[in-house]
């Protein structure tokens, strides 16, 4: 099982802070990930999708195109208000 | 040191204690940031920060080790607070403490101007009845970027 989280705005936009899923496919991209969440509704893929949100793979930032078939825990972080 | 809290923390007897722990430093300069009781022109009732715990306390740590990489011999306090706070109400607080004024100041600049971009924090500010997610700001891009 792979945990989802989601922050800030992208936690309202998905209605929920974490939740768990089991995925099959090797390798794994953000865009898989991102399309098996939005089933087909556009504004979530559009807001996951976003160059502004980054995605950490088990408290490391990663590249888009990085295989997250092995991450424990993956987070979206929309852009930061912090201070 | 890096503390991640959602305790209130009194700035003053932080910078007393931190003070008092580095008598070898002759320069100490401080940043706290509070809760505006206003903003756009309406009171704000609260704020809440919102954190990732864990990766929140590692990225602090990445800011505060870059700082000492800049500047070999100070020494550094950073608190930043997650929860729900009220105007007035201390959110960060920034202590460096050096041999010399100069690095003191300058590291605690960067050290704030980095918090402001790269602290993994969300903000949502209640202003009458309606509540607003913070924006990340450009002229903080734009500090973070003269660095």
């Amino acid at each position: 099982m792979t945990k989802i989280l989601f922050f800030g705005p992208l936690r309202e936009v998905m209605g929920v802070k974490e939740f768990e899923l089991d995925f099959e496919t090797t390798p794994l991209l953000r865009s898989d990930i991102i399309a098996r969440l939005a089933k087909g509704q556009s504004t979530i893929a559009e807001e996951l999708g976003a160059a502004s949100v980054r995605i950490i793979a088990d408290n490391s930032i990663v590249a888009d195109d990085f295989d997250l078939s092995a991450s424990k825990e993956i987070a979206f972080l929309p852009p930061m208000s912090g201070g | 040191m890096v503390r991640v809290q959602k305790e209130a923390f009194d700035a003053g007897a932080e910078l007393n204690a931190f003070t008092q722990s580095h008598t070898d430093m002759g320069a100490v300069v401080t940043f706290s940031g509070h809760v505006r009781d206003h903003n756009h022109a309406e009171t704000v009732s609260t704020l809440e920060l919102e954190h990732y715990a864990g990766f929140t306390e590692s990225e602090i740590r990445k800011i505060e080790t870059e700082a000492h990489n800049r500047w070999s011999h100070i020494r550094t306090l950073i608190i930043h607070r997650f929860g729900t706070l009220k105007p007035g109400e201390p959110i960060v607080m920034v202590a460096v403490a050096s041999a010399h004024r100069k690095a003191a100041f300058d590291a605690a600049t960067f050290l704030m101007d980095y918090l402001k971009t790269d602290a993994p924090f969300w903000k949502k500010e209640t202003r009458g009845d309606t509540a607003h997610w913070i924006e990340p700001r450009e002229t903080d891009r734009i500090a973070r970027q003269n660095w």
